[in-house]
């Protein structure tokens, strides 16, 4: 702008200039002109008079540049030249030239004139003397003419006379206008620039620029909301991503990586050191299961797969992404989420979702063990209940042999209800659990004790002793909870014990971490759990013996029945086993029932 | 033309870590035929195939990269090691196909030369999976990881040998069984030696250097 500027007043003061140049010289030119002609007059009248009071003789000293006249050769450095023609145009005196070699004047137009109208005046190409020439003449009273002419090369002498003031004025006015416009220049850009764009007052320098000042605040606090806006966005969706624990990848229409999540990086892997946008997904992850779907998804298919690493297993759900035009919405939002598919050339890229289902799965494939199991453990009674009565049915049975089948049915049918009691006793453990039971102080002593008693029968079966040591704790929990656990695990010390074997129950107290316990031990002298076994005995249905024997009979949920009674105590459980010399299970439970479930 | 130059370096990358993928997919194929009992021959041989048609798409595409464009510099480079990796690769491949051929005649191995095995195996997987992450990462320590881990696997290949010499001489085994647990053991080895290569090459791609190690392949 300052440049502009500048070069404006420069280039206007270089027109004035020059305009003002051509107007003063032709002024100047005008004047001269009319100086020469008065002069030329003055001077014809003059040497008028003198011919007529001297006669042709006067005339004679103005020959051979005799002639100086007083009041102009010190004013004109040339003598101007006297030509004296007769009525008839021949040529009676020249002051230059020689009037013989002269030819006839007549026809010249200043004399035609001077014959005509008494003078004449011609500005006109001299053949005589070969140069641009001013003519005055004038008639004399005999007839005669009188010319007096100047050269008139003047108005040339003139712009030369004024070449050098002019250049150096033009030079000072170069120099001059360089300053000054640029300090103009400076002085009017210096404002605008320090117009405040956003805020302040309005009362600027100029008033022109008001309005435009306005349109550009009004859009710069637009541009500023919607940079907030923008921003506040991006932290929501960077949020929003970060913080999910799924895998999260958006990917373009080229398969290049535009964003992702940390999730992603740790899920499949790859180096938190790169930054992975703008590069194949390829870089991402190379695993085939991804590709495909990613390349299915831009092929505008929604796809899922499953993605196994290692020993994890994930979930991919790729959708394409579709961009519609707002005109199109309308009409395609209403099937867009129950088609699986979208034509490809409307695809502009794909997201992707990793899922980490490796708990699910293992959840998953416990379940089904689960069920698997419960199907064959109630299969197993009910099998050999319908197979009995059937034989009972079929009067093959003699009358004696009927009370050991009924046993045979009475007995399958206990072990079913047991069961079933079982399943719905952890079930209902499996439910929110806190609902319903209230706990109660426990003498654990007495617990043991009654246990003791219920547990008889097995004892003398197998010619186990229980023995009972240590304190009476005290306890806060629910008692029919607790009652299983130490029901079953004496249960279990009877039944995998050996034949005269012992089942020790030691009751003490233990504080871990400053939190008091109530230290359940029940050690066998039976067969023990082999290392392997160890961790698993706790699940469901789980049996070291492969075979489900009926010889030692229970459902298989006996332990898994005090893993989730513990667990909803917050307690924890300690197995120490030696196989062929017995097992030890030491369940801790807090003294003080802690409120939240598990 | 310098764009589509990039483009195509870019398209060939792409095709590298494809073909590396399914490298890595062919040796873990190989270590599952290993462990389970179904027949992975079939598709074994259908990703061979892949990996053999991958490898002259990528080398007609270094050529076309190296006669239309005449890289200089890193860009050559990058196609010179290209060149040299995918060949690697195929015999990585190859290898890989090899175990999962002869893998069930050494299913009634000991328990202690399996464990032996799967150790090899495991070790060469990493590799693999290690130079071709090297290469996608551009990772210049983990590349020398893998060359440094070379010897492990060497290392291992040599315990095989001993041990099986051992039994051999000692009792009257199954001689077939003990050649072909052998054979998978040097592929391996091999396996291991390709993926030292692949390291080096993505070396010579980062630094310049041609990292003058692997004598023997």
């Amino acid at each position: 702008m300052i440049k502009r500027i500048f070069k404006n007043t420069f280039w206007v003061s270089m027109v004035t200039l020059l305009i003002a140049y051509v107007i003063i010289v032709g002024i100047l030119y005008d004047y001269f002109d009319r100086q020469i002609k008065t002069e030329l007059k003055t001077e014809a009248e003059y040497i008028a008079c003198g011919i007529e009071s001297v006669g042709e003789d006067y005339l004679d000293s103005f020959d051979q540049n005799q002639y100086v006249n007083d009041k102009v050769s010190t004013s004109q450095a040339h003598k101007n030249r006297i030509t004296w023609v007769d009525s008839d145009g021949t040529v009676l005196f020249d002051s230059d030239v020689d009037t013989e070699k002269m030819e006839n004047h007549k026809d010249r137009e200043e004399i035609q004139s001077a014959l005509k109208d008494g003078e004449g005046y011609t500005v006109r190409f001299s053949h005589t003397l070969d140069e641009q020439t001013i003519y005055y003449a004038v008639e004399l009273p005999d007839g005669s003419v009188l010319r007096v002419s100047s050269a008139y090369n003047t108005v040339v002498a003139i712009i030369m006379a004024m070449m050098q003031p002019t250049l150096f004025l033009v030079l000072l006015i170069i120099v001059l206008s360089y300053f000054m416009s640029k300090s103009v220049a400076k002085r009017i850009v210096a404002p605008i620039n320090n117009m405040d764009l956003m805020y302040g007052e309005m009362d600027e320098e100029y008033e022109e620029l008001v309005p435009l000042l306005k349109r550009i605040r009004k859009q710069n606090i637009l541009i500023d909301e919607q940079m907030d806006d923008l921003k506040t966005q991006q932290a929501k969706f960077q949020a929003l991503t970060e913080h999910m624990r799924e895998g999260f990848l958006v990917l373009d229409k080229k398969e290049n990586v535009m964003s992702y999540n940390k999730a992603a990086v740790e899920l499949l892997g790859a180096s938190k050191d790169i930054d992975y946008t703008g590069h194949n997904v390829i870089q991402f992850d190379r695993e085939r299961s991804l590709r495909e779907a990613v390349d299915e998804a831009i092929d505008g298919v929604r796809t899922q797969r499953t993605l196994e690493n290692g020993d994890r297993i994930y979930r991919i759900v790729a959708n394409p992404i579709v961009i519609q035009d707002v005109v199109k919405d309308e009409t395609v939002e209403e099937q867009a989420p129950k088609a699986d598919t979208v034509p490809k050339d409307q695809v502009e890229g794909a997201v992707v979702i990793i899922l980490d289902e490796t708990e699910k799965e293992k959840r998953e494939q416990l379940r089904r063990e689960f069920t698997s199991n419960v199907s064959h453990e109630l299969k197993t009674p009910l099998t050999s209940i319908s197979g009995v009565a059937e034989i009972i049915m079929n009067g093959i049975v003699k009358q004696e042999d009927i009370p050991g089948f009924a046993k045979n049915i009475y007995e399958e049918a206990a072990r079913l209800i047991d069961l079933v009691n079982d399943i719905i006793f952890l079930s209902k453990l499996d439910e929110d659990s806190s609902i319903g039971y209230q706990p109660e102080m426990i003498s654990l002593l007495d617990m043991a004790k009654e246990v003791k008693t219920r547990l008889k029968m097995p004892c003398q079966e197998k010619d186990v002793s229980i023995h009972i040591v240590g304190e009476d704790v005290q306890m806060e929990g629910v008692a029919s909870m607790v009652e299983e656990v130490v029901y079953n695990l004496c249960d279990n010390g009877i039944k995998y014990n050996k034949e005269g074997g012992k089942v020790a129950v030691t009751l003490r107290k233990v504080t871990e971490n400053d939190i008091p316990y109530a230290a359940i031990e029940v050690a066998d002298t039976g067969i023990g759990i082999a290392q392997d076994d160890q961790e698993r005995v706790f699940e469901r249905f789980y049996r070291v013996d492969k075979s489900h024997s009926k010889a030692i009979g229970g459902t298989g949920l006996g332990l898994s029945i005090v893993k989730h009674v513990v667990l909803f105590h917050h307690g924890h459980i300690k197995i120490d086993s030696v196989p062929g010399e017995g097992t030890t299970i030491t369940v801790f439970l807090p003294i003080h029932y802690a409120v939240e479930s598990c | 033309m310098r764009n589509r130059f990039d483009t195509q370096l870019e398209l060939l990358n792409k095709e590298l870590i494809e073909m590396g993928a399914l490298c890595e997919e062919l040796i873990r194929l190989s270590q599952k035929a290993l462990l389970d009992d179904k027949d992975y021959i079939e598709t074994a041989r259908a990703k061979e195939m892949e990996v053999d048609r991958m490898e002259s798409d990528i080398e007609s595409l270094c050529m076309k990269l190296l006669l239309k464009q005449q890289p200089v510099a890193r860009d050559l480079r990058s196609v010179s090691s290209a060149l040299k990796m995918i060949s690697d690769m195929e015999r990585i491949g190859d290898q890989s196909l090899d175990i999962i051929e002869i893998v069930e005649y050494v299913k009634k191995c000991d328990r202690e030369s399996k464990k032996y095995i799967e150790e090899m195996s495991n070790a060469a997987s990493k590799m693999v999976s290690d130079s071709v992450e090297a290469f996608v990462r551009k990772d210049e320590e983990l590349a020398k990881e893998v060359i440094a881990s070379d010897d492990k696997v060497d290392a291992l290949f040599d315990v095989m040998k001993k041990r099986l010499i051992e039994t051999i001489s000692k009792e009257q085994a199954d001689g077939e069984m003990y050649i072909d647990l052998i054979m998978i053991a040097k592929y391996y080895e091999r396996i291991g030696d390709h993926a030292t290569n692949i390291a080096e090459w993505v070396l010579y791609y980062l630094t310049g250097n041609k990292v003058s190690g692997n004598k023997d392949s």
